[in-house]
């Protein structure tokens, strides 16, 4: 009998080997974690002061946030408005010139149409005439003058009408035209004034102003009689503040018209000019006549 | 074709370029009819001693009193410049003054004093006028007097009238029924009174010849009322004539060689001209009702003078050589003691409104367009005598129980009193013009 007990021994050496490498605790032992009392500074807090500070601030902040939306939405409104302003305007332009290149357009294809349509009835007569041509040049010879005749004949009906049609069509072409630069010339006239309506609204309300403040300031002196008149000139800076004034058309008296620079000079600035749009103050207010002209005086 | 197209186009054009154009100016018809805002600057005193009058004081106070400038006070001024350098615009444009005299004193020598005045325009921060005086220490208020006209001519076109002067009459109690009359001259505005004749017996009705040479008033002097002529400079006097009845009321004509006067020689009061030189008595009214109180037209050619013809005091003109009546005032019940400013355009007198209970003030008026001023409402006011240059018109009134001086600017605004230590005042002249 073989013995088993060796390889069974060793059998076992081996299982107990593997066995205690697996078992075994390679990891070292953990040093004991000494880890300090979790202390921490306490102090009393209303929780709800808290609360309401938090709330408080937070409703700054939304109102804050709030404002600041507003204003952005504002802004964008404004942004939004003015692009599409903007967009309207050049939407608008791009439309009139859709709408002219399409009459444009829609003008010469009619002219083609017309074209191609004399074209083809030109043709369809010329067949039909060479057909008949060719079916009486077998007739009598007699019919052949009375068909040189009629020829000759309907060849001029034909010039004439060719002609006229030409003419017409000329006519036509010429009128579109006219028609065309007529209403150009409309719409920028019609773009013009309504421009200037607007810049002469402004203007009138400036005047206003700057006679409002010109009646508050002018001292009027004791030696004005009724009848006095005095145009000052007022130079303006953009800001509306009064760069020069002199006299343009004397009174004949010299402390009327001293007076008169006088209320100017003391006025000193009109912060209203500041706000109308430069080329306008260019254009208009940049320098300035005012007639001084008291009523109602005593003597 | 295209001629139509060019035109329409050109047609077009003419439109915008005239919109364009359309340029409406600015027409100021209201402003603030305020007196010209005026800061008269205490003036340095370089002399090294005080000195008797405080300058700019005067000029300050002469210029506001005529009615066309405030002046600013003492008090609100920021600084005291005597100097351009020291001239701080901005500072004098916040306290909202217009214009500013800054002045100073040096010595000069002989004892003599030299002024320094400069009036500079805020608003345009320029200089107006500069100019320098010699005067000496007691005629400092002369020379006030001066800058004062110089400032005021040179800000409103008119003849300044401050260095002119006045006669008034006073009146005191010396007790056991005696008086002391006396006529004073003094300063327009009522300094430096002296006495330039003194009687027991009444004076009255003190007027200047137009040269500012000589005065002629009524004296009663020897019992009886007679006129009399005093000359200025050396103080001669001359009794010119004594009519039996009234005579009073003289008025010098513009070249000084005739009176008109008062008299009741015929019967009732009526206007005499007396020609100086050939002593010529001519009668210019006939009427049985009053007629009184004459006074010349510049120009020589008329008179005016007060008669109640119509039933009450009014106011009359009388042309010398067609001898056209006129009437001039129909404003109230009593319009009387007519004066004429010296280029005769307004009418200075003593005037009560119609209707009851209203007593007599000073009105002028404007003989162009008739308007009727009333300056006064003291309801007490008589003898107005108006400044040659029409600014103020000063007159007699009540205080109380004494008789004293007070002054109007011609469109009412400024009113003030004259201080008069002794006795009642009365009747008050301007004088015109002096050299």
């Amino acid at each position: 009998m073989r013995s088993y007990i060796l390889p069974f021994l060793l059998a076992s050496v081996v299982h107990a080997a593997a066995f205690s490498l697996i078992s075994m605790n390679w990891d070292r032992p953990a040093e004991p974690v000494r880890s300090a009392p979790r202390h921490i500074q306490a102090e009393m807090i209303d929780l709800k002061a808290l609360a309401q500070q938090q709330a408080a601030q937070e409703q700054i902040a939304r109102q804050q946030a709030e404002q600041q939306r507003k204003a952005e939405e504002a802004r964008k409104r404004s942004e939004r408005e003015a692009v599409e302003q903007r967009q309207q305007e050049l939407a608008r332009k791009q439309a009139e010139a859709d709408a002219r290149k399409r009459e444009q357009q829609q003008a010469e294809q009619k002219r083609q149409q017309e074209q191609a349509q004399q074209k083809a009835a030109e043709q369809k007569r010329q067949a039909d005439l060479a057909a008949r041509k060719k079916a009486e040049a077998e007739a009598a010879r007699r019919k052949a003058q009375e068909q040189a005749k009629r020829e000759a004949e309907a060849a001029k009906r034909k010039a004439e009408a060719t002609a006229r049609a030409e003419a017409e069509r000329r006519k036509q072409q010429q009128q579109a035209e006219a028609e065309l630069q007529r209403k150009m010339a409309a719409e920028r006239a019609e773009a013009q004034a309504r421009a200037e309506q607007v810049s002469q609204a402004v203007i009138g309300d400036i005047q206003s102003y700057i006679q409002a403040v010109l009646q508050d300031s002018w001292r009027i002196p004791s030696t004005a009689r009724n009848g006095m008149e005095a145009v000052v000139a007022i130079h303006f800076l953009p800001s509306g503040e009064v760069d020069q004034a002199y006299i343009h058309t004397s009174s004949g008296n010299a402390q009327f018209d001293s007076s008169a620079v006088q209320a100017v000079l003391r006025a000193r600035s009109f912060p209203r000019v500041a706000d109308v749009d430069p080329l306008l103050f260019e254009r208009r207010l940049r320098k300035l006549l005012v007639k001084f002209r008291p009523e109602g005086l005593r003597w | 074709m295209v001629r139509i197209k060019q035109l329409f186009a050109a047609f077009t054009l003419l439109l915008v370029a005239q919109l364009a154009q359309a340029e409406l100016m600015v027409e100021v018809t209201q402003g603030v009819e305020a007196p010209t805002s005026i800061a008269v600057v205490p003036f340095g005193n370089n002399t090294g001693s005080a000195l008797a009058e405080d300058v700019a004081r005067v000029v300050g106070q002469n210029l506001e009193r005529s009615g066309f400038f405030s002046s600013m006070p003492r008090d609100n001024m920021l600084s005291f410049p005597t100097r351009r350098d020291d001239v701080y615009f901005r500072d004098w444009r916040v306290s909202k003054m217009d214009y500013v005299v800054i002045g100073r004193i040096d010595s000069a020598q002989d004892g003599q004093l030299t002024l320094r005045f400069e009036l500079y325009d805020v608003l345009r921060e320029q200089q107006v006028l500069a100019e320098q005086v010699s005067a000496t220490p007691s005629s400092l208020r002369d020379a006030a007097h001066y800058m004062a006209d110089r400032v005021f001519e040179q800000l409103t076109g008119l003849k300044g009238a401050f260095a002119t002067k006045i006669v008034y009459v006073t009146a005191e109690q010396l007790g056991d029924n005696k008086q002391r009359y006396r006529l004073q001259l003094a300063d327009w505005d009522g300094a430096r009174a002296q006495t330039i004749l003194e009687s027991s017996q009444p004076i009255m009705s003190p007027a200047w010849s137009m040269d500012g040479s000589k005065l002629a008033y009524v004296s009663f002097e020897t019992g009886r009322p007679a006129i009399y002529v005093q000359y200025l400079a050396t103080g001669k006097r001359e009794r010119i004539q004594s009519f039996p009845g009234l005579n009073g009321a003289p008025a010098w004509s513009p070249d000084g060689n005739r009176l008109a006067l008062v008299l009741s020689r015929d019967g009732n009061p009526e206007i005499y001209l007396l020609d100086l030189r050939s002593r010529q008595l001519q009668r210019l009214t006939q009427h049985y009702g009053i007629d009184t109180e004459p006074a010349w037209a510049p120009d020589g050619r008329s008179l005016i003078f007060t008669s109640d013809r119509g039933g009450q005091p009014q106011i009359y003109r009388l042309g010398l050589e067609d001898r056209k009546l006129e009437r001039l005032t129909f404003d109230g019940n009593y319009n009387a003691r007519g004066r004429l400013t010296q280029d005769g355009r307004f009418l200075t007198m003593v005037h009560r409104s119609s209707g009851g209970g209203n007593g007599f003030d000073i009105a002028v008026q404007d003989l162009k367009s008739g308007r009727l001023d009333i300056l006064t409402r003291s309801g007490m006011a008589e003898s107005p005598s108006i400044a040659p240059n029409g600014s103020v018109v000063i007159y007699a009134t009540q205080e109380g129980t004494r008789g004293v001086l007070a002054a109007a600017s011609l469109d009412g605004r400024v009113q003030f009193r004259m201080p008069v230590d002794r006795g009642d005042v009365r009747e008050p002249a301007w004088s015109p013009y002096l050299q």
